[in-house]
Parts: structure tokens; C-alpha cells; sequence
């Protein structure tokens, strides 16, 4: 009965998808693709967890491809009165929302909530587990500068335990070839995420040694009441990026951040606006990279409303 | 309808040629069994003749075993109908349990003489099934701030007080409820677990559980309560029991302390037997447990723990009726337990068959070994002269579990090992047939 395509994560989708995916967000980057259409065809974003960015970029993915999109932000949704997130979900299929693009903060609820649904759903980050869209766009971004991942040296330095880009970006880097190495305290970088496929270090100056790509993470001010950090100048002193560090990183080493920027605790300001800095690059690519992703969830194919 | 099932016939049964195996005094041989009609067994011997009148039961290539002894299970609530009450009896007694302790975590907890009686007074009337014995709260609504009545609660027929799985007391509280459990001779039963630490979260904190970037709790949850409870056993000299123990450092705690000769005891549950850390991750939420399923090397450390005799007892957990977590459960969101006493005797002739646990032993730790837990020395054995509560038991029949009761990754499995036949209270019951109106 299911036949819908969905989107829900780095971890459940296979290489050849991945690269199709990324073929196509460069594609339309470089205004060398036939526009897909999804005329007829309805998403609806569902973001139960506040965002702007995110949700404006699968807004206007979804508008240049010809789709109307309904939003349902958390005032008005009807989750807040006590719904259940499966009848919202079904009552939005039986208006003719075609695509649900959801955001929640519990991991796994989208890949959870996908079976059931007939609709396609399309993963805009769920809790600590993934956010997909952002590790094509990193892709994408990385391929801008780089010729190849496969080889690559990247750091993804910071709160890795709590942040679902690092996740996406860890599994999507490595599903590509790339050494990737985590790093940032203990308490953030338990030992048995090398799961993700990647190396595990405490050390930043090890982390950064050669590396050709460092992604750092937003450290949330949350983090010092929990315990994990004793103070931001704590953990800068022991895990922000500043120039001095940016030396041991390969010739042409790129500085990414998923934003927003947390500027003197996570990484130096003149790192961030500096020559090295492709982080605004990185949201012009979002805008293609959720394009790729709904033309392929929906096929570009209008259905009968 | 589940009343109608006929007693022994007048004349007593026969069971001739299976596999007689007593654990309590290490019996494995082809005996037959001659059981009278007041439900005693009359006769255990080889060859022997069918007494005049007698029904012959012909159980050659079976499993005759003593019904076992379940240390924990949910039954159901203070004010649930007779007829759920009988629906969950009569799902224990087709999983081959002849006494069940009935989980204490109800709503209202029992935690009371009054409503420790309740339950196994209900259910001598809600025809055939399991013994029920009342399991106590260890405090006033499971809130671990003031101890229950040990003694009152005793002689209420409570076997053993628990808090599970509500996380564990603090210190000085623990110390005390040893104190008086002593006193009054009653099993504590220990639901390990450090709230500070496990944040009451569900999932283990294990490399399968933080790359899907989810929430977990650490093993030393769980072991580091056992630590400390083991330092308040030496000091009190009560008896004590881990319930449903998840982690190999709790297990290594617990075999240093029986080298130090203290008295404590451990069990396990066939879930965390059979799954781990990687199952509760998969898209199904319904195997958020507690304790969680941790790593598979715990997972091996318990099967090893359960044959070498580390864990005395096997207990089921079983839940008659879990609604399935939603897609979007909290992640401190579980389980209360999953109808699975079923799978017990499948899961223990796998570690047979698989990882080398003699028979005896199996049927042990789901006898036997529980009955002497609790101390009680009439239950979990087979003797000329005791009551006939036993089983016969297909080691070979292969099955599917057709309900869809099971979360995916056991809804899909083959079972080896089925209940044939049930003897309990007096009455013949062909647990294969819903009604229970078997007969030979």
C-alpha cells in the first residue's frame, strides 16, 4: 500500500541515491538541469521544533519547483491542543498534502511516523538524530572547493553528542570515503559515537592536524547548567577554533558551521568571516539541496489533486 | 468457559515414556508418572503398569517437567474484570507456569496486606491458571520515601517485596528495608537502578543508542546500585535479589559477592536474553525497556551468567497487554513489559541446543530455582506424594507466534520447544486448545 518515497535519513539511505541527490543539487546550482516540476502537488512543513531557516529554505525549494506549500507552524497547530502527531499527520494526507516535511524534537519520529503515512516524509531534523538536508548541502558545499570527498581529512569539532548535523554529516562523509574524526570533550564526544564510522579524539590540535575540511558545531549556553561544560571560556580554551589552531589544518582547509554561529566560543569571529569561512555558502546551497530532495521524494510528476 | 476444563479422570493418569526431568533432586531419566485423582502424584517410576481405571497419556520424545515458577509478572490491575484476570492466568498456563508472583506495579501499587490479598483471592475463582502469589511494594506507593509493612505484608502472602522498576531508594532507606525484610524472612527483589544516573531513560547509553542520537542510560546505572547494596547486605546479612539484571558489571559484582559467601541471588528476563541494545533502536519504539537492553557482550554475559549459575532464575516480565508506543515518544517513554512468557521455555532450549546449558539446569532456573528463591520448597519439583503441578513439554515442536502481540524483530522468529500438556489445581489442560477442554 506504501509506495511513497521518503527522506529520513543519512543512516537508510544507499550511496547510489546519495550521489544521484547530490548530482542533482549541483545540477540545478549550476542552472544546467531541467527544473523539475511539482505542479499540483501539495508539501506541507510541519516544524514542531522552533526554526526559521530551515523551514524558509524548504518554503522556497518547494515554491521554485512549482509546489504549493501549506505551513503549519507550532501556534497554529492543533498538536498543541493535544492531537496526536500521527492523527495531525493523517488529517494533513486527507487534505492532499502529497509531502510532509517535518521537524521534531524527539529522534527517530520521522522514520517512525513514515511507515504509516502515505505521503512522502521528508526528514528536516529530528532531535539529536539527523537532519539530511544539511549534510547534501555540506556535501555540496565541500564539492564547490574540493575535487573529490573520497580521502578527504574532515574534523567535526564540538557538542557531536547533541547535534544531528554532525550525525548526517559523519555517516554521509563516510559513506563517501572521507576520514572523518570527531572531536570536543568527553562529555559531548563519548567514545562509542565512533559508531558513525569515525575516529574519536579529545584532542583538537589532532583533530585539526591536515585537516581539509572542519565542520564546527553551535555550542548551546544550555550545555554549563547540565554539567557537560564547566564554562564557555572552559570550553573555548579547550575546543574553540582560532587562527592560532587553524594552522595545523591542510593548505586550503575549508571552515564550515550549520549556523547559527556562536562567534568566540565555538570559533573566533575572524575565523568565521575570514577567507577560509564558506558558511554562507553553505545556506545558498541549501536552497538546491531541498530542491533535489522533493523533486525526488515526489518525482516531479503532478498527481491527481 | 475456561472453567470447563475436566479434572484428572477418576481413575488418575498415566504418563508414560517421557523424559522426567527434576531438577530439585537431579533427575533425567524415561519415568513414567502416575498422578491420582486428587491431583498428587502417586507413582513416579520406569515401565510402570496403568493403575485400573487410570487414563494412559502416551508423552514418549516429551519433557516431563515440574509447572514453572514465575518470579515476576503483571497480571492486572486492582479493578480489572474477572474475565481479563482469567485471560492472564490462561496465558501463563500456556507458557507452562504453574505459580506466578504477581507484579506489585499497579495502579494503586500493592502496598497493603488488603491488596496483597486481593489478587490471588480473585484469582482461585477465575478458573484454571497459575498459583498466584502477591509480589509488595517495598514503599508506600512505589515512591520510595517510606518503607511498607514487611511483616504485615508477609503474613498477607507476600513472597517478595520490589519497587520495580521504579528507580532504586536511597541509601539509608535501602539499609533499613534489608533490616526488615531480615526480621520478617521475606526476599528483597531489587529493581537496580541510580535515578541520577539513568535519568529514568529507557535506552542504554551504547554506541547503537547515541548514533541513532538518542538519550540512554549508562550500565553503571544499574551496577553502581549493586555496589552499594552488596556493601548493605555485608553489613545487614539480609537476603538479597537483583530482578531482571542487564549489564555484565552487575554480573561480575554479583559473582564476587558469592565468593564472599553473601547471600544474593540475580534473574533475567527472556527479552534480555534474546535482544540488545540494536533492537531497541529499530523502528519499532515498544522495546524501550527498564533496565534497557544494553550491548550484545551483556547480552552473551547473561547467557553465560544464566548457565553458570550467576542468575538462579529466569522471569518472564511478561505484560498481558502493552498499547504500542507513539511514533513520537518521549525518550524516557517504556514499556511496562510485553506478552512474552511464551517465549521462556523456546529461549532456554536454545541456550540447550546453542550454548551448551544442560537440561537440567533449564528446566532449573524456571523451577526449581525460583521456587527456592522464595522459599518455597513444595514448588518447582516433581515427588511421589507432592502436588502434580507439571508440564509436558514438546522440545522439538517448531511454531510461529501468530498474534501481533510482538514487537518486529521477535514477530518474525521460529520457536522451538512447546507446552503440550499442563497439570495444575487437579486439571488436564491441552494449553494448544483455547478453550482448555483438553483430554487426552
Amino acid at each position: 500500500m506504501n509506495r511513497a518515497r521518503h527522506f529520513l535519513a543519512v543512516a537508510s539511505t544507499s550511496r547510489a541515491r546519495w550521489l544521484a541527490l547530490l548530482e542533482q543539487t549541483r545540477a540545478l546550482a549550476r542552472g544546467e538541469a531541467h527544473v523539475p516540476s511539482l505542479r499540483g502537488h501539495n508539501v506541507v512543513t510541519l516544524f514542531l521544533e522552533p526554526s526559521t531557516r530551515t523551514r524558509a529554505s524548504f518554503e522556497l525549494a518547494a515554491r521554485r519547483l512549482g509546489a504549493d506549500v501549506v505551513d503549519l507552524s507550532p501556534s497554529s497547530s492543533s498538536l498543541v491542543k493535544g492531537e496526536s502527531l500521527l492523527d495531525t499527520a493523517r488529517n494533513l494526507e486527507a487534505m492532499g498534502a502529497d509531502a510532509i516535511v517535518v521537524r521534531h524534537r524527539v529522534s527517530g519520529t520521522p522514520t517512525r511516523l513514515a511507515p504509516l503515512l502515505r505521503a512522502s516524509v521528508v526528514n528536516a531534523g529530528d532531535g539529536t538524530n539527523e537532519h539530511p538536508t544539511q549534510a547534501l548541502l555540506d556535501c555540496a558545499t565541500i564539492l564547490a572547493h574540493k575535487e573529490r570527498i573520497e580521502g578527504l581529512r574532515i574534523a567535526i569539532v564540538g557538542d557531536v553528542l547533541h547535534s544531528r548535523v554532525a550525525r548526517s554529516d559523519a555517516r554521509a562523509f563516510a559513506m563517501l570515503g572521507a576520514h572523518v574524526r570527531l572531536c570536543g570533550p568527553p562529555s559531548l564526544v563519548p567514545e562509542a559515537l565512533g559508531a558513525l564510522g569515525a575516529e574519536v579524539t579529545h584532542d583538537l590540535d589532532c583533530a585539526l592536524e591536515g585537516a581539509d575540511v572542519v565542520v564546527a558545531l553551535r555550542l548551546q549556553h544550555e550545555r554549563q547548567q547540565s554539567g557537560l561544560v564547566t564554562s564557555l571560556r572552559d570550553y573555548r580554551m579547550g575546543w574553540g577554533i582560532d587562527a592560532r589552531r587553524w594552522r595545523r589544518t591542510a593548505p586550503g582547509a575549508i571552515l564550515m558551521h550549520p549556523g547559527p554561529v556562536h562567534r568566540g566560543v565555538e570559533v573566533d569571529s575572524d575565523l568565521a568571516d575570514g577567507p577560509q569561512s564558506v558558511i554562507l555558502e553553505q545556506v545558498r546551497w541549501g536552497l538546491f539541496a531541498r530542491m533535489a530532495v522533493l523533486a525526488d521524494c515526489l518525482d516531479g510528476t503532478p498527481t491527481e489533486a | 468457559m475456561l472453567s470447563t476444563a475436566p479434572p484428572v479422570p477418576n481413575g488418575g493418569l498415566h504418563l508414560r515414556g517421557g523424559r522426567l526431568l527434576d531438577p530439585a533432586t537431579g533427575t533425567d531419566a524415561v519415568l513414567d508418572v502416575v498422578v491420582s485423582a486428587d491431583g498428587r502424584i502417586a507413582r513416579i517410576g520406569r515401565d510402570l503398569l496403568t493403575p485400573a481405571g487410570a487414563q494412559p497419556l502416551d508423552v514418549s520424545d516429551q519433557w516431563v517437567v515440574p509447572a514453572a515458577v514465575d518470579l515476576r509478572a503483571h497480571l492486572a490491575e486492582p479493578d480489572d474484570d474477572d474475565e481479563r484476570l482469567a485471560h492472564a492466568r490462561w496465558a501463563l498456563l500456556r507458557a507452562g507456569i504453574g505459580t506466578v508472583c504477581a507484579s506489585p506495579a499497579t495502579s494503586p501499587p500493592i502496598d497493603t496486606p488488603a491488596l496483597a490479598r486481593l489478587l490471588p483471592l480473585r484469582a482461585r475463582s477465575s478458573g484454571p491458571g497459575p498459583r498466584v502469589l502477591p509480589l509488595g511494594a517495598l514503599t508506600h506507593g512505589m515512591a520510595g520515601e517510606r518503607l511498607t509493612e514487611a511483616g504485615r505484608m508477609r503474613r498477607a502472602g507476600v513472597v517478595a517485596l520490589t519497587d520495580a522498576p521504579r528507580p532504586s531508594m536511597p541509601a539509608d532507606l535501602m539499609r533499613r528495608a534489608l533490616e526488615h525484610a531480615r526480621g520478617f524472612d521475606v526476599l528483597v527483589m531489587q529493581h537496580a537502578e541510580e535515578a541520577t544516573l539513568s535519568r529514568r531513560l529507557a535506552l542504554h547509553e551504547g554506541p547503537a543508542v547515541l548514533a541513532a542520537g538518542l538519550a540512554g542510560q549508562p550500565s553503571a546505572a544499574e551496577s553502581a546500585i549493586v555496589a552499594r547494596d552488596l556493601e548493605l547486605v555485608a553489613l545487614t546479612g539480609s537476603r538479597y535479589h537483583v530482578a531482571h539484571v542487564s549489564s555484565g558489571a552487575t554480573l561480575r559484582l554479583l559473582r564476587d559477592a558469592r565468593a564472599r559467601n553473601l547471600p544474593v541471588s540475580g534473574d533475567v528476563t527472556p527479552l534480555h536474553l534474546l535482544l540488545d541494545e540494536t533492537d531497541a533502536v529499530s523502528a519499532d519504539p515498544s522495546l524501550r525497556l527498564r533496565p534497557p537492553l544494553r550491548e550484545r557482550a551483556d547480552r552473551e554475559a547473561l547467557r553465560e551468567a544464566l548457565i553458570d549459575g550467576t542468575l538462579q532464575a529466569i522471569a518472564s516480565d511478561h505484560h498481558p497487554s502493552t498499547p504500542p508506543l507513539p511514533p513520537d515518544a518521549e525518550p524516557s517513554a517504556y514499556v511496562p513489559g510485553l506478552p512474552v512468557a511464551h517465549l521462556v521455555w523456546p529461549v532456554l532450549l536454545e541456550l540447550v541446543t546453542e550454548h551448551g546449558l544442560s537440561p537440567l539446569a533449564a528446566v532449573d532456573r524456571w523451577t526449581w530455582g525460583p521456587a527456592r528463591l522464595l522459599g518455597l520448597l513444595e514448588l518447582g519439583r516433581l515427588r511421589e506424594g507432592g502436588r502434580a503441578d507439571l508440564a509436558v513439554i514438546d522440545p522439538d515442536a517448531e511454531w510461529n507466534d501468530e498474534t501481533d502481540a510482538l514487537p518486529t524483530p521477535l514477530a518474525r522468529r521460529r520457536w522451538r520447544g512447546r507446552v503440550r500438556w499442563m497439570l495444575v489445581d487437579g486439571r488436564l489442560i491441552a494449553p494448544d486448545e483455547e478453550t482448555g477442554t483438553g483430554t487426552p
